[in-house]
């Protein structure tokens, strides 16, 4: 009888090596890893991807159509977004030399803003299978339609539209902060769960009463996605919070290793490959 | 006293003096839009009152606009698809080579080529998003799928199919970007960047 296959949970954090969108070697590292897993997203951590890539694509590629060359849309997108987008930002710079656009902003915009959809598209045709929506996102699911022929126009409605907060979410209710006994009552109280970000803005959306819209869901995110994870499901992730947070709701899972890290690997051969978390394997 | 020049006065005005002159310039915009100047002069004879000086100037941009036109971008499109497709087929020669890379290239040339002379289309951003993926496949080592003859037989169709069309649809464009990672190909050209944390530290990571 043949074995079943383990199924993965990826969070967003190791999304680039499961769609095999970044180098080589830390894809075989990542594939490695996982072995012959089924690999499964959530809605949830489909949000997530549209918010940090998909949504800071459109922004650099609006800007883009607005500045005479890159170099003017750089200096605008470094002062607007700071050091975040640092890796989205390389990332146009290298495409555009790549394809010899730097020079054309009107090419140079469309060349990026087409990224937005085929990593979208890419996300859902890696992950087509998907965890139950248990936080009820209503914002994960939603479509990114565009034409060619008005790229740049639908990328900005679609961007418009996302930035606009669901108020009256159910996550409140998946959340249940009042109930002594909920799950993510119980990530508050645990010793190395509590130190975690995502926790701590729990904590103080808690205090406060705070209704949770996706402004306010998007610094909790972490611990949304330990509390969706499904118990027979690994959940794969390179931030390391993660072990604190399944830990705490004794879940499995697997901490890859980050794309530097791998880097290092190569220098130093006697290193190993994915390091499991303790007590998930 | 010698008579003044007569120019562009209409025949049979009594007075001369006070009869307007019209001088008119036609500027026809080249398909290939070079620039071109019109230089002339005239003499306006002494007159005892002043006369009026009309200058009437006129560009006419049909001819250039043809080209930029939604049918001729289409065609275009066909005949270097057309081309491209049989390049793609034609790599069957050097498929076995261990310098495949090098042959590639004018595909790849071919590919950027069109997005050049498309640019301008307003109706070619489905074709152009087709193309950009096919660009794609000729770099980064993604040229090795090419070695594969059903790689080159599906790129061809598909060329062929999609973008000799008389319209390109996004429909189009997605079944495009479906079937080269079906082949094996990573449609999407750029690596995706590590996630950056916004508000919290971990270690640190590098752009892909």
């Amino acid at each position: 009888m043949s074995k079943k296959k383990p199924k993965f949970l990826v969070e967003t954090s190791a999304i680039p090596p499961a769609l095999k969108a970044t180098t080589p070697r830390y894809t075989a590292y990542f594939n490695e890893a996982i072995a012959d897993g089924a690999l499964y997203s959530s809605l949830y951590i489909r949000k997530e991807f549209m918010r940090r890539w998909i949504c800071d694509t459109i922004r650099v590629a609006l800007v883009l159509k607005q500045c005479t060359t890159w170099a003017d849309a750089l200096v605008i997108l470094e002062q607007d977004f700071g050091r975040k987008p640092k890796g989205t930002l390389d990332v146009v710079q290298h495409l555009l030399r790549q394809t010899g656009t730097i020079n054309n902003s009107e090419a140079a915009a469309e060349e990026v803003g087409r990224l937005a959809w085929q990593w979208l598209k890419l996300f859902d045709r890696v992950f087509a299978a998907k965890v139950n929506n248990l936080s009820k996102c209503q914002i994960g699911g939603r479509e990114l339609k565009v034409d060619g022929n008005s790229l740049l126009s639908d990328l900005y409605a679609f961007y418009v539209e996302f930035q606009k907060p669901i108020t009256d979410c159910e996550v409140n209710d998946f959340l249940s902060l009042a109930e002594a006994k909920s799950k993510a009552r119980g990530l508050l109280d645990h010793f190395e769960a509590k130190k975690c970000d995502s926790v701590e803005n729990l904590d103080k959306l808690s205090a406060n009463g705070t209704n949770i819209t996706c402004k306010e869901c998007g610094t909790i995110g972490d611990a949304i996605v330990a509390l969706e994870q499904p118990n027979s499901w690994c959940l794969v992730h390179v931030d390391k919070a993660f072990n604190a947070l399944c830990g705490a709701l004794e879940k499995e899972n697997k901490h890859i290793k980050s794309l530097t890290a791998v880097a290092k690997i190569d220098l130093n051969p006697d290193s190993t490959g994915s390091q499991v978390a303790s007590g998930s394997e | 006293m010698a008579r003044p020049r007569k120019f562009d006065v209409p025949r049979g005005v009594d007075d001369i003096a006070t009869a307007p002159i019209t001088k008119s310039y036609f500027h026809e915009i080249a398909p290939d839009l070079s620039a071109e100047l019109i230089e002339d002069q005239f003499e306006v004879p002494p007159r005892a009152h002043p006369v009026r000086v009309r200058i009437r100037s006129e560009v006419i941009a049909t001819g250039a606009k043809q080209f930029r036109s939604i049918p001729y971008l289409a065609s275009v499109r066909r005949r270097n698809a057309d081309v491209l497709s049989k390049m793609v087929l034609g790599l069957h020669e050097y498929a076995d080579r261990p310098d495949l890379a090098v042959y590639t290239y004018p595909l790849f040339s071919k590919s950027k080529q069109m997005l050049e002379l498309l640019e301008a289309g307003e109706k070619e951003g489905n074709a152009r998003l087709i193309i950009r993926m096919i660009r794609d496949t000729f770099m980064n080592g993604q040229w090795e799928n090419y070695r594969r003859s059903d790689t080159r037989t599906v790129v061809a169709a598909l060329i062929e199919g999609k973008l000799i069309a008389e319209d390109v649809t996004i429909a189009d464009a997605g079944a495009v970007f479906d079937k080269l990672a079906d082949l094996g190909f990573n449609p999407v050209g750029a690596e995706l960047p590590a996630m950056e944390k916004d508000n919290e530290q971990e270690e640190a990571q590098v752009p892909c």
